[in-house]
Parts: structure tokens; C-alpha cells; sequence
């Protein structure tokens, strides 16, 4: 199974907790940001598999760190995933202007999760997939946790 | 016999065992004391072997001596040692001390001892033996309410000798008590403790409930140095107890912290209480900081004594180099700052400098130092300056006598009079000066004897001798009498001077006498002294001297004619008035100007008799003095008379005229000035211009201003300090409207200046700026008169009450203007003087006045000086100080503050992070706010749009979504159209409604497709705001597509179809309007309507017309209603419309509507120049019953056309109850104005007289007078001031031969007068 390093944005605690144990219960390393200023930076550092983050942050709001994430060719090609309470038609349609894989309504389910970023990132080229995992090895830590090069 | 022998032997017994008893006592007594004496020596002197060893040992002999020694000569001789110890006592004695137990009965003595002196020593020797035990006692006295003052100050002593910390925190609390003699101590103790004390000291300043303890705590706070007290010292500078403050201020000082120093200059600032800002200053001085040096200076001005006193120990202790403000000082109101003054500069060495320089040989230097000892003369002084009159040089001898003549004391009389036969002429001059100076009666003989000298001699005597009062002189009258008699023309000259001081009646005589004296300056000496006894004259002697004076009013030199004119004047009565009305006739001009001028302040009564003969006189210059004459007298009732001039044919009288009733602000001058703009002579425009300006009645700039327009340059000059003088935000809306070239610029600065209005301020300075601008205000200031001049100088600078080095503004520097509005602006005490600065500046793009504003909007405690100071900031934030203050501003607790700082903020904040406080504001409930937000950061992301969709979308608030969606539509970026259409899709009818207006303002096809898909939205909101805003879109398809929400079920819908349709200038929308004029809704019928009286196509009107009658009651109702914007729509076109048939058509809606309300719109059409316009005017007026109007329906009387007369006059016929009057002549009406001025005068005259007809060989009067005394008030007079006219009647007034109308009627007619016209 793959191994995918994601990174999950959100202010609300409980939201980060959930989906954080989901993923790593599946087996795949997860960082957190609790706002999208801190997701930019952990992004730019160490550039994920994949991005959930939610829409409403302060700070950078979930669509403008999807805009930034896809104006940078490092962490362009890690889909965006935007979870939001607030799923109106024009939300979606922002969604996609700015870029991002897919809008979800909260609540948002680890599992079917996994499944749409499967659905996302089995499309992509395998090759880049491969380029991005041996740009940036990821250092195993004692607890299991991956941790990014320094 | 036996039994009294018995009892007498018995009682002498018995005395002699008494006093054998009392005689034994005191044997005892005396042997006992003698021998606690003779102990006491001994012990004493032991003691003092002892005491050189330290009392080492003393136990050891106390015991051996213990048997032999009274304890009472022990503790005796003990505590006397104690006492000589002085603090210091040594270990082996205060052990003794409690060997003895004396100590242990010391501690129950110093609170159970029967007498208060008891408790006082035992509570002193407590405390010079520094027994710890004491502690709880001594201050359980101290707390004791009811334990003795003295006992106190023992203990608090005592406690001071203890030193124990301990005891520091219920010290502090004691100084609550309000103690005059233990709180001082109490406050020595705690500074003795030093920086120990610190702490519970400033915890009392800053918790003890009762002032005094805070007081108390301050001031030792100050005592002790620590700086750790100089902040909390500093808040207490502004507690409410000006006592605190006080304390506070004086302990700083102490403290020597410079960082003290900007608080103290604040207190000067603010501080309401002169006592508190003295001590302030105080302490300044104490500190010793440089900075505060011109603070203390302008100090000086201070209006209470106390703080000037205070800033000159002030700048005494700063030493500063120069000392010209202590020497301005030396002229003090104050005597004790005058001292003080004189004190300062001689303890800084500046007091010798003057003496040195009274022998300089430049005339600078010495006038200088003179002025200098005047001062110090007058302070006190005199006697170093008396020193320096011996010994010294003639030169320094005469200055010295100069200025003990100005220093002013009496007693230097002495000294001086010996200078009279000084060697030295020069010294002796100066003697006589000086003694002028002192008006000391006993040197008057002297000074007398002195008119025989020289020239120069008896000139300086004589105008000393003037100085002296009439009692000194009047001694002196047989010298007097005897210079008068003197050969020599000089000398009778200075005599009669002399004489005019001197109030006696034989002085009176001989300067009668004297008016036939051969020399004509003796003649106009005594005339010119017979007139200054004036008014204080006897009637019966003011008589005689008139009667005397008037032989000299046709005396042959001019001087003295002019003189006797004048000299009648001043002494007035009916006698005098005789004579100067009956000397006029033949006077020549100088004397005539003055008779004139006397009789101006005598009164228009007083004049009045010689209305009929002045203006009879040929000679132009008669009538144009009395006409000025006639305005010098600022009598209301010259009004009418002076208006009646103003038809003169002779433009130099209309000038006068005007100029005249400049002098006299009422209604009726203003009105009638008015008129006189329209004159054909650019003087007699200037000068109503000029008269108008002085009127003080602003709303006469409306009159004004077309003065800027005048043809004549001079005029436009005047018209433009005429409306400044005027002043008001009219006056400055009409000076800034006048198009550049047109007005002289440097008057167009002065006009500004003048109006007072900081804005106008402003823009004056910036204008000053001008290098060459700024010399032509000058020079045109230079040639005005002296209260536009001053009006200027005082109306443009700073408004403050603050007491600041403010320099006399000797040239208009503009730099020198914006600092002292800067400094009011940082300085003032009052806050409206603050905001009148912040106003000021705001038309400068000055780095000074942008620093100012910028540490206003931070600093200023008032809301309003720093909404000012942020309104006047701008957009001007290129400055880092002023981006800092707006940055300050956005989180200003006034919501007005806060949204101005957005404004500004938006002016160089950049989208991103910088952007977040305007961000956040769109989040804010206040109207205000949010506004300001939605402005500033629609400007701050229009250049990037996309990046305030991403921060929009991310937005879950819907008042924050709708507010980002008005800001997209401000951007009106096309890139927009997405998002807004999105929006259109929302869940909230809110946002659907902002996207629907967002997208109208995109104004693209497909944005305006959208636009109209929304006017189908489900919610009748949305439908709303997608049709109003629509408003002003002019596509065709658009138009027909909105036609189809006429049949919305909606009222709200229809009604705003309706406004939308108006905004449009489309047939087809005048149609459509039309159409809903018939909407069964009354609201929407009403609204249709109006919307077609405001739509821009002008057939609206048209349509209107055609369905008004088919509007339902309701609807009119509604209409008439909400017509507020229609009306004032027609009332435009009315006054603008080229087409006449529109013009028509207005005035035929206005009718429609309410012509009874609309009246005042529709009457300015009367002035139409269609007579068709002005039949239907006439009509509508008169439909609606309108008498109001009555007035103007008048002045339609004189209209050219025939039908609109006729209309009118029918009009008048049913509107008003009166027939019309018909217009006197010009030339009638300028009699009756006369006569009704001389009947007001005479109503206020005692016994009117007329003059006594003119002489035989007079020409005869041009116009008769009496018969018009009868007439009843003439229309001129009775009726309101004339209206102003129109221009076209202006033109026909302008040639001067026009006929005069006849008067037809008069008969009839109770206002016209009878008397015929003249020529």
C-alpha cells in the first residue's frame, strides 16, 4: 500500500485530531497546520502528497493557500482537497477556479477521504509521483512519525 | 477673763508648734536637698571622669554607690548624660540604664504616666536608648487620638532614633492623620530611613484612602531622592487633588530625572490651576533641563503673577545665555515679578552690563541700556542708579536723568532739580525733561523760571509744565500772567500752552485776552486751550468762549480758523453749534472739514438744521462732506437720507453716499448698498462694496460676490476683501470659485485670510508660500486701513490660549504661520483652538504641519481635534510619521477616527497581510465603519482583484460576504463576473441582492443579462435591488426587458421600476412611465409621476401633464407628498430651460402639484423672459390664492408687456385687499427721504430749530423743506427695503437722462407727497 506524507490544515482542533488519527491509522505519515500561513510553510519545506484544508482559517483562508500552493511548482502537483461547512454553488465554483481537487462538505470522513485522494492521485503520472517521493526523502522517527529532511 | 487669757495661750502655742514644724520641714528639706545636691555633684562629676572612657565601668561604681546615692540623683544624673549623648550613647551607659530598671519603667511610663511631660521624657530617653521594646508603645501614643501633641513628637522622634523597617509601613499609614506638629516629624523620620521607606511610600501615593497621606507621601518621596519614585509621581501630576499635583510636581523637581521633564511641560500646558503649573515650572528649574527653557519663557506671559514669578527662578536656575526675557520681564505688571526679575539678573551677572553701556558711544547700545535701568528703576533699583549719578560723565549724568524721568518716583524730584544748574546744558535739559516726567508741584517754579531760557530750554520746560495738573499750576498764576505779557512772542507762546493746562477762571480770561494777541501762534495757543476746557466749561462762561472763539473762526491765518472750528466743537452748547453752522456757508475747505467733523459727533440732531442749507449749496465738496459728515455720525436715522443720495446724479456724492452708509451696518443700508452694485460708476460700486463688507451681515456675500465679476478691476479687488470681511463658508465657496486671472490674486489671499474659516486659512498660507505673492499682500495690506489690517493678522494666525513664544508678526512668513498653528496645534490648552489648527493646516503640503496632524491623530485626548487632525491628513501618507499615526488611528476607540484612517490607510497599504485592519473592518457593525472599509479596500485591491476573491470566498459571515460583494462591484473589475454570478446563485436573498447591484456596476452585456435574470429571483428583495440597479443603464434591450416587472405582483418591485425608468432619458421609459402612472397602486402611480417630472427626457413633463388628471386622489396625495426632488427638478428647469414650452411646462406641473406650496419656485418665474411664462406664473399664483407673493407681484407692475401688467394687476386684484401704489418720481422721493430724516431728527431734538434762512445773496435752495414736515411717512421709509432688482431693470436704470415717471393718481393716493419734482 501506499505510503502518502498529507497535510492537514485546519483551526479546529477536533476536526485536525480526527482526520489525523484516520490517516495515520491507515498508515500514512501526516503533518499538521493549524492556519493556512503555517500549512504555506510547511508545504514549502517539505512538500506533501496531498493537501486537506479547510476553507474558513485565519490568516489565509483555505482558497487563497490552495492558490499559492498551485502558483508554486514544488507543492503544485499535491492536490487540494477543501473541506468547508459553507458549499454553496459559488464555493464550488471558487474551488475550482483557485485550483483545488475537489470542495467537501463538513463533516468530512477519513476514509472517504483516502478514497477521493486515491481517485486523485492514481490519475497522476506515476513518474512525478516517484519524482516528488526521491526529491524529499522522509526521515523515520522513533514514534513512527515521518519528519522532513533537514 | 481666765478662759480667754486660757485660749490666747493655747493659739500661741499652738502657731509656735506650727511653725516650729513648718520652720523644721524646711530644715529638713533643705538639709535633704543639699545633700541630693551634694550627691548629684558627685555623682556628676564621676560620670564625667566616665564619660571620656566610654562609661566603661559605670555599673561597677552604680553598684558600689547604690547604698549611698539617692536613686532619684541617679536617674538624674543618668538621663543628663543621656541628654549630652546626642544620639550616640554608649554602650555601658544604656546598660545601666536597664540595670536599674529604669529602661522597664521608661516602657510603662511612656503610655501609664499620670502627666503628658512624664510620657514625653520616657518616650525621648526610649529612644535615645534605641530600645526595641519601645517600638510598639511609641506608636500606639503616636495612633492615640487623645495623647498629648508634645508626647507625639517625642515618640515620633524617637521612632526617627529606632530606625527599625518595621515600623516604616504604620509610619505611612500615620501620615493620614492631619497633624501639624507630628506629621513633619513623622514625614523627617520616614527620610531618614532613606530608600527603605521607598516602597510603603509608594504604596500609600498610590492606595492610602485620604489625601493628606498622599500628599505627605509625595513630598517625602521627593525628600529622599529615590527615582524609583518617578513615575508614579509622574501619574499623580494629573490626579484630581491639585494639592497632589502640587507635591507631585515638587518632588520631581527634587528627583533631578530629566525624564520627568515632558510630563512637567504638560502641566504647564494643562494644568488649570496656577499654583500646580507654578510649581511645575519650579521644578523645571530644579531639573535643570535646556529643553524646557521656551516653555518657561513663554511662561512668562503667564496671567497669574505666581507662575511668572516661578518661571524666572525657573529660567534663573537654567542660566540660560540669553536673558532678554527676564529683562522683558523687568516690565512687569507685578512688582514682585518685577524683583524677581531684577534679582535673576543680578545673580547671573547681567546687571552691571547696563551701567558699563550707558557711556557707549553707539546710540544702540545705550538706548539699550537705558531702557534696561528703566526697568530696574522701576523695580525697585532706583538707588544703584542714583549712585551713578556722581562722579560720572555729562553724557551717562543726562541718560541717567532720562531714565529716572521714565523710572517715574517722586522722591527723585530732588536729585533732579539739582541737575537743573548742572554745567552741563545737555544734563540740565534732561533735568528739565525728567522733572516733566514726575509732575512733582513743588518744581513747577523752576521749571517756569526756565520759559525765559533758550529755545531748546523752554521748549523742554513748557511741555514739562504741560504735564502738571491745574492745582500745581494755578499757584503759580502771577508768573504765569507775567510770561503771558513777556515781549517776546516765544515766551508768550509757551506761556498760553502752560496756561490751556491750568483750569482756572483767570486762566480762562487770559487766554480770552490772548485770542486777540498780534502773534498768531499766541492766537492759536489760546484757542486751541480755550477748546481743550471743553465740555467742562460752565454753561454760562462755554457761552463767553464761544462766543470769543467765533471772533477767530474768520481770523486770517487758516490755522487758527480751523482751530476756533475745532476748539467750538469741543466745547459744544447750543451757542457753539450756532456759531460753526453760521460760519459754514463761508468756510473754506480745511475749515469746513472740520466744522463738519464736530458736527458729525455732535449728532445727527445737531445737524439737522442745516440739512436744507448744506444741500443747497452748489458746491459739490459741501455736499459730499456733509454727506460723509452725515455717516461719521452712525446715526440709524441718516439711513433713508443717505439712500435718497444714492440717486444723485453726481457719482462723487453717490460715493459718498455709499461710503456713508458703510459707516451705518443696519438692514436698510445693506439693502440699499445692494442696489448701488448695479451703479453705472465702478467708484460708487467699490465703494457699496466696500460699506457692504463693513455691514457684518453675511448673508450680504450672496450680494457681494457678483462684485467678483465686476468689469472694473478695482471693483473685483474690493468685492474680494469685502467678502472676506463678510466671512462664512459662503464667503469661502464664493472666493474659491472665482476663476483664476480674474481677481488680483494677493486680494483674492487677503479675502481668505479675512473670512476666519480654517479651510480659507489654510489655503491662504499655502498661497503665501509665493515669494513675490506674499510682498503684494503685503503692500496691499500696507495701504489699507488699519482694521482690515489688523483684521488679517489676527483672523489667520492661530486661535490658542495658551501662553506659547508667539513673535509679533512683523511679516507674513508663511513658515512662521504654519509653526504657530503647528504649536496651537500641539500646545493649546483648549481644544477648540486645537481644532481650529488641525483645520488650518490641511491645505498645506508642509512636512511641519503633516507631523503636527500626525501626533495629533495619535496623542490628542480630544475625539474632535483628532477627527480633525485625521481629516486634514488625507491622502496625504507618503511620510513614515504619518503612516505610523494612521496605523495608530485604525485602532482608535472613535469610530469617525477609525474610518478616516481607513481612507487614509488605503493611500499605501498594499493587499496581503498590511491590509488586514481594512479587512477586518468590513466585519464592523457601524455604518461608518464598514463604509470606510468597503471604500478603502476596494482602492487598496484594485489592482489585484483575484486576491480579494480568494480572502472573500473564505468568508463565512453573510454581512462580511455582502460587504466584499459591494466592494467588487466598487472595483467594477470585469474579472469579477464569475464570482458575482455565483453569488447570484446563493443560498441568501442578501447576497443575490449585492451581487445583482455588484453586477450592474460591472455594466457588461452579460453582467447586465444577469442583472436582468435576477429581476425573476423568487425573493421580492432581490427582485428590488436587480431593478434599482438597473438604474441609469441605457441599453434598449434592457429598457424592454424591465418592462416586463411592471406587471410584478410586487409594490415594491413597480414602485422601484418606476425610479429606475426616471433615471432613464428614453422614450420608451417615458412611456413605460406613463403606463404606470395608471398602476392601481397609489404609491406606484405617485412615484411614476414624479419619475417623469425628474426623468431627463424632457417630454416627461409633457406626459406628466397628459396623465395627471387621470391620477387617483391618493396618488396625488402621495405625489404632492414626495415631491421634494421633483419641485426643486422643475424649479430648474424653470430657471434654466432654454425652450421656453419647457419652461411652461414647469411652471404648469408646479401648479398641478401645489401651487400654494410651491409658490416661492414658481414665483421666481415672474422674472421669465417669455411674457407667456410669466401670464402662466401669474395665473398659478393666483389659482392658489397666494397673497404671500403680493410683493413681487408688485414689481411685475413695471413689467414691459402690457398682458403681463394687466395680469399682474388683476392678480393683485384678488390677492390683495390694497389697490396698487404708483412710484413717486426719483427726484420727489429724494425730498421725502430728507424731510423724514430731518422729522426723526428733529423727534429726537430738543427744540427743533431750522436754520436761519440763508443770507440774501445766498442762491436759492434747490429743493423746498417745510411743507414736506406734514407729509405722512413716505413709502421710502414706511415700506421694507427695496427688493434687489433684477439686472434687466438695472439696465434700464443706467442711463441717466431716463425720464422720471409722472405721477398719475396722487390725488388719491395718502403716500404722495404734494410737492413738486425738482429739476
Amino acid at each position: 500500500m501506499q505510503r502518502w506524507r498529507i497535510l492537514v490544515c485546519d483551526d479546529d482542533l477536533d476536526v485536525l485530531t480526527e482526520l489525523t488519527r484516520g490517516f495515520r491509522a491507515a498508515g500514512h505519515a501526516v503533518v499538521t497546520a493549524r492556519d493556512g500561513q503555517a500549512g504555506l510553510a510547511e508545504a514549502t519545506s517539505a512538500p506533501p502528497d496531498v493537501v486537506v484544508a479547510d476553507v474558513i482559517m485565519p490568516g489565509l483562508n483555505g482558497f487563497q493557500l490552495c492558490r499559492r500552493l498551485k502558483a508554486d511548482p514544488t507543492t503544485a502537483g499535491a492536490p487540494v482537497f477543501l473541506i468547508s461547512s459553507k458549499v454553496d454553488p459559488a464555493d464550488r465554483h471558487w474551488a475550482a477556479q483557485v485550483g483545488a481537487a475537489e470542495l467537501i462538505a463538513k463533516p468530512a470522513d477519513a476514509d472517504a477521504l483516502l478514497r477521493r485522494f486515491e481517485r486523485a492521485l492514481g490519475e497522476q503520472a506515476p513518474a512525478r509521483r516517484t519524482a516528488i517521493r526521491t526529491a524529499v526523502q522522509p526521515v523515520v522517527t522513533g514514534d513512527g512519525t515521518e519528519e522532513p529532511p533537514r | 477673763m481666765t478662759i480667754v487669757l486660757a485660749a490666747a495661750g493655747l493659739l500661741v502655742i499652738a502657731a509656735a508648734v506650727v511653725t516650729l514644724w513648718v520652720i523644721g520641714r524646711q530644715l529638713v528639706r533643705r538639709t535633704l536637698d543639699r545633700r541630693l545636691l551634694k550627691q548629684a555633684g558627685e555623682l556628676g562629676t564621676l560620670l564625667g571622669r566616665l564619660r571620656g572612657d566610654g562609661f566603661e565601668g559605670i555599673d561597677k561604681v552604680l553598684f558600689d554607690m547604690r547604698d549611698t546615692l539617692d536613686h532619684r540623683v541617679i536617674e538624674s544624673e543618668l538621663r543628663k548624660e543621656l541628654d549630652l549623648s546626642g544620639g550616640e550613647v554608649p554602650r555601658d551607659l544604656a546598660r545601666s540604664f536597664h540595670l536599674l530598671g529604669l529602661t522597664d519603667r521608661y516602657l510603662d511610663e511612656v503610655r501609664g504616666a499620670m502627666t503628658w511631660r512624664g510620657r514625653a521624657r520616657a518616650a525621648t530617653a526610649l529612644g535615645l536608648l534605641g530600645e526595641p521594646r519601645a517600638l510598639r508603645p511609641l506608636v500606639d501614643a503616636m495612633r492615640d487620638p487623645r495623647e498629648d501633641d508634645d508626647v507625639k513628637l517625642a515618640c515620633a522622634e524617637s521612632l526617627g532614633r529606632l530606625r527599625d523597617p518595621a515600623v516604616i509601613a504604620e509610619m505611612c499609614e500615620l501620615l493620614g492623620d492631619v497633624d501639624e506638629w507630628a506629621s513633619p516629624r513623622l514625614a523627617q523620620v520616614l527620610v531618614a530611613f532613606g530608600p527603605e521607606a521607598v516602597d510603603a511610600l509608594l504604596a500609600t501615593l498610590d492606595a492610602a484612602p485620604g489625601l493628606n497621606a498622599r500628599v505627605w507621601a509625595a513630598q517625602i518621596l521627593g525628600r529622599i531622592g529615590d527615582r524609583r519614585a518617578t513615575w508614579p509621581l509622574v501619574e499623580r501630576l494629573h490626579d484630581r487633588a491639585e494639592q497632589l499635583r502640587m507635591s507631585a510636581a515638587n518632588a520631581l523637581g527634587e528627583l533631578h530625572d530629566a525624564r520627568a521633564v515632558p510630563p512637567l511641560i504638560g502641566v504647564i500646558l494643562r494644568d488649570p490651576v496656577a499654583a500646580v503649573r507654578a510649581q511645575a515650572a519650579r521644578a523645571l528649574g530644579q531639573i535643570g533641563d535646556e529643553s524646557a527653557l521656551p516653555l518657561l519663557v513663554a511662561s512668562l506671559g503667564d496671567p497669574e503673577y505666581w507662575m511668572r514669578f516661578r518661571a524666572l527662578e525657573a529660567i534663573e536656575a537654567l542660566a540660560p545665555s540669553d536673558t532678554q526675557p527676564i529683562e522683558t520681564a523687568l516690565g512687569d505688571a507685578n512688582p514682585e515679578v518685577r524683583r524677581r526679575a531684577v534679582l535673576a539678573l543680578e545673580r547671573l551677572g547681567k546687571l552691571e552690563r547696563p551701567f558699563d553701556d550707558l557711556a557707549s558711544d553707539d546710540e544702540m547700545v545705550a538706548d539699550q541700556a537705558e531702557r534696561r535701568l528703566v526697568a530696574v528703576g522701576r523695580a525697585g533699583l532706583s538707588e544703584r542708579l542714583l549712585r551713578a549719578l556722581t562722579g560720572t560723565e555729562p553724557r551717562v549724568r543726562a541718560r541717567i536723568a532720562r531714565v529716572l524721568g521714565q523710572v517715574g518716583e517722586p522722591r527723585h524730584a530732588g536729585d533732579l532739580m539739582a541737575l537743573l544748574d548742572d554745567d552741563d546744558p545737555e544734563v540740565a535739559l534732561e533735568a528739565v525733561r525728567a522733572l516733566g516726567e514726575l509732575a512733582v508741584p513743588t518744581t513747577a517754579g523752576a521749571l517756569l523760571d526756565r520759559v525765559r531760557g533758550d529755545d531748546t530750554v523752554r521748549d523742554a520746560a513748557t511741555e514739562a509744565l504741560c504735564r502738571f495738573d491745574s492745582a500745581a499750576l494755578g499757584g503759580h498764576l502771577d508768573a504765569l500772567r507775567d510770561l503771558v505779557g513777556d515781549a517776546s512772542d516765544d515766551v508768550r507762546v509757551a506761556a498760553l500752552r502752560v496756561l490751556g493746562a491750568v483750569r482756572d477762571g483767570a486762566a480762562t480770561g487770559l487766554l480770552i485776552q490772548a485770542l486777540t494777541d498780534h502773534h498768531a501762534e499766541a492766537r492759536l495757543e489760546a484757542v486751541t486751550a480755550l477748546g481743550a476746557r471743553g465740555a467742562r466749561l460752565a454753561d454760562d462762561v462755554a457761552a463767553d468762549v464761544a462766543d470769543a472763539l467765533a471772533t477767530c473762526m474768520s481770523d486770517a491765518s487758516e490755522s487758527v480758523r480751523v482751530a476756533a472750528a475745532e476748539a467750538l466743537g469741543d466745547v459744544g452748547g447750543e451757542r457753539a453749534v450756532d456759531h460753526l453752522l453760521a460760519g459754514l456757508p463761508r468756510a473754506d475747505p480745511a475749515q469746513r472739514d472740520a466744522i463738519c467733523k464736530r458736527l458729525a459727533e455732535l449728532g445727527l440732531a445737531a445737524l439737522a438744521p442745516a440739512l436744507d442749507v448744506l444741500f443747497a449749496s452748489p458746491d459739490a465738496r459741501t455736499r459730499i462732506g456733509i454727506t460723509w459728515t452725515l455717516g461719521k455720525t452712525g446715526d440709524p436715522a441718516a439711513v433713508p437720507l443717505l439712500t435718497a443720495l444714492l440717486e444723485e446724479p453726481d457719482p462723487p456724492v453717490r460715493a459718498s453716499a455709499a461710503g456713508a452708509l458703510g459707516k451705518i451696518p443696519t438692514d436698510a443700508s445693506a439693502a440699499a448698498l445692494a442696489l448701488a452694485l448695479d451703479d453705472p460708476n465702478p467708484f460708487v460700486r467699490a465703494a457699496s462694496v466696500n460699506g457692504l463688507g463693513k455691514s457684518k451681515r453675511p448673508a450680504m456675500v450672496a450680494e457681494v460676490r457678483r462684485a467678483l465679476a465686476d468689469p472694473n478691476d478695482f471693483v473685483r479687488r474690493r468685492a474680494a476683501l469685502a467678502v472676506g470681511m463678510l466671512g462664512g463658508d459662503d464667503a469661502v465657496a464664493a472666493l474659491r470659485a472665482v476663476p483664476p486671472d480674474q481677481v488680483d490674486p494677493a486680494a483674492l489671499v487677503v479675502g481668505l485670510g479675512l473670512t476666519g474659516v480654517p479651510q480659507a486659512i489654510g489655503e491662504a498660507m499655502r498661497r503665501l508660500r509665493d515669494v513675490e505673492l506674499r510682498r503684494a499682500v503685503d503692500a496691499m495690506l500696507d495701504r489699507e486701513d488699519d482694521a482690515v489690517r489688523a483684521a488679517f493678522r489676527e483672523r489667520i494666525r492661530p486661535r490658542t490660549t495658551v501662553m506659547m513664544a508667539v513673535a509679533a508678526l512683523d511679516d507674513l512668513g508663511s513658515e512662521q504661520l504654519v509653526a504657530e498653528h503647528a504649536a496651537a496645534l500641539r500646545g493649546a490648552a483648549d481644544p477648540a483652538s486645537r481644532r481650529h489648527a488641525a483645520a488650518s493646516l490641511a491645505a498645506l503640503d508642509d512636512d511641519e504641519a503633516r507631523a503636527a496632524l500626525a501626533q495629533a491623530v495619535r496623542f490628542d485626548p480630544d475625539v474632535q481635534v483628532r477627527r480633525e487632525a485625521i481629516a486634514a491628513l488625507g491622502d496625504a501618507t507618503t511620510a513614515l510619521p504619518v503612516r505610523e499615526a494612521v496605523m495608530v488611528a485604525l485602532r482608535d476607540p472613535d469610530p469617525t477616527v477609525r474610518a478616516a484612517a481607513m481612507r487614509a490607510a488605503a493611500a499605501f497599504v498594499a493587499p496581503g497581510d498590511a491590509a488586514v485592519p481594512l479587512l477586518d473592518g468590513l466585519r464592523a457593525h457601524g455604518r461608518e465603519i464598514r463604509d470606510a472599509a468597503e471604500d478603502a479596500v476596494a482602492r487598496v485591491y484594485a489592482g489585484d482583484v483575484e486576491a480579494f476573491h480568494d480572502w472573500m470566498m473564505g468568508q463565512d459571515a453573510e454581512a462580511v460576504l455582502a460587504a466584499s460583494i459591494r466592494v467588487i462591484g466598487t472595483i467594477g473589475d470585469a474579472r469579477s463576473l464569475p464570482p458575482l454570478r455565483a453569488q447570484l446563485r446563493a443560498a441568501s436573498p442578501t447576497l443575490r441582492g449585492a451581487a445583482a447591484a455588484a453586477l450592474a456596476r460591472l455594466a457588461t452585456p452579460e453582467a447586465l443579462r444577469a442583472v436582468l435574470d435576477a429581476t425573476s429571483d423568487p425573493v421580492e428583495a432581490v427582485r428590488v435591488a436587480a431593478v434599482r440597479a438597473l438604474d441609469g443603464a441605457t441599453r434598449v434591450d434592457v429598457i424592454e426587458q424591465l418592462a416586463a416587472s411592471a406587471m410584478d405582483p410586487s409594490v415594491e418591485v413597480r414602485c422601484a421600476l418606476a425610479t429606475t425608468l426616471g433615471s432613464l432619458a428614453s422614450t420608451r421609459a417615458t412611456d413605460l412611465l406613463a403606463q404606470l402612472a395608471g398602476d392601481a397602486s397609489a404609491r406606484v402611480a405617485a412615484r411614476a409621476a414624479r419619475a417623469l417630472l425628474t426623468s431627463p427626457d424632457d417630454e416627461g413633463v409633457a406626459r406628466f401633464l397628459a396623465c395627471h388628471r387621470d391620477l387617483s386622489v391618493e396618488a396625488r396625495v402621495v405625489l404632492r407628498r414626495d415631491a421634494g426632488d421633483a419641485v426643486e427638478a422643475l424649479g430648474r428647469r424653470l430657471r434654466g430651460a432654454l425652450d421656453a414650452r419647457v419652461r411652461a411646462s414647469a411652471v404648469a406641473a408646479l401648479a398641478a402639484i401645489d401651487p400654494l406650496a410651491h409658490a416661492d419656485t414658481l414665483a421666481a418665474g415672474l422674472g421669465d423672459p417669455d411674457p407667456a411664462v410669466r401670464i402662466a406664473v401669474i395665473d398659478a399664483l393666483v389659482a392658489a390664492g397666494v397673497d404671500k407673493v403680493a410683493d413681487r407681484l408688485r414689481a411685475v407692475l413695471d413689467d414691459p408687456v402690457a398682458d403681463v401688467r394687466a395680469a399682474a394687476r388683476r392678480a393683485l386684484m384678488r390677492v390683495v385687499s390694497e389697490p396698487p401704489p404708483r412710484r413717486p418720481a426719483r427726484a420727489a422721493a429724494v425730498a421725502v427721504a430728507m424731510a423724514a430724516a430731518l422729522a426723526g431728527a428733529r423727534r429726537g431734538a430738543a427744540a427743533p430749530t431750522m436754520v436761519a434762512a440763508p443770507a440774501d445773496d445766498a442762491p436759492p435752495p434747490r429743493r423746498p423743506a417745510a411743507p414736506a414736515m406734514t407729509a405722512a411717512p413716505s413709502p421710502t421709509t414706511s415700506r421694507p427695503p427695496p427688493m434687489r432688482r433684477s439686472r434687466r431693470d438695472a439696465a434700464a436704470r443706467r442711463p441717466p437722462t431716463s425720464a422720471p415717471r409722472s405721477p398719475s393718481s396722487s390725488a388719491k393716493s395718502p403716500r404722495t407727497p404734494t410737492t413738486s419734482t425738482c429739476g
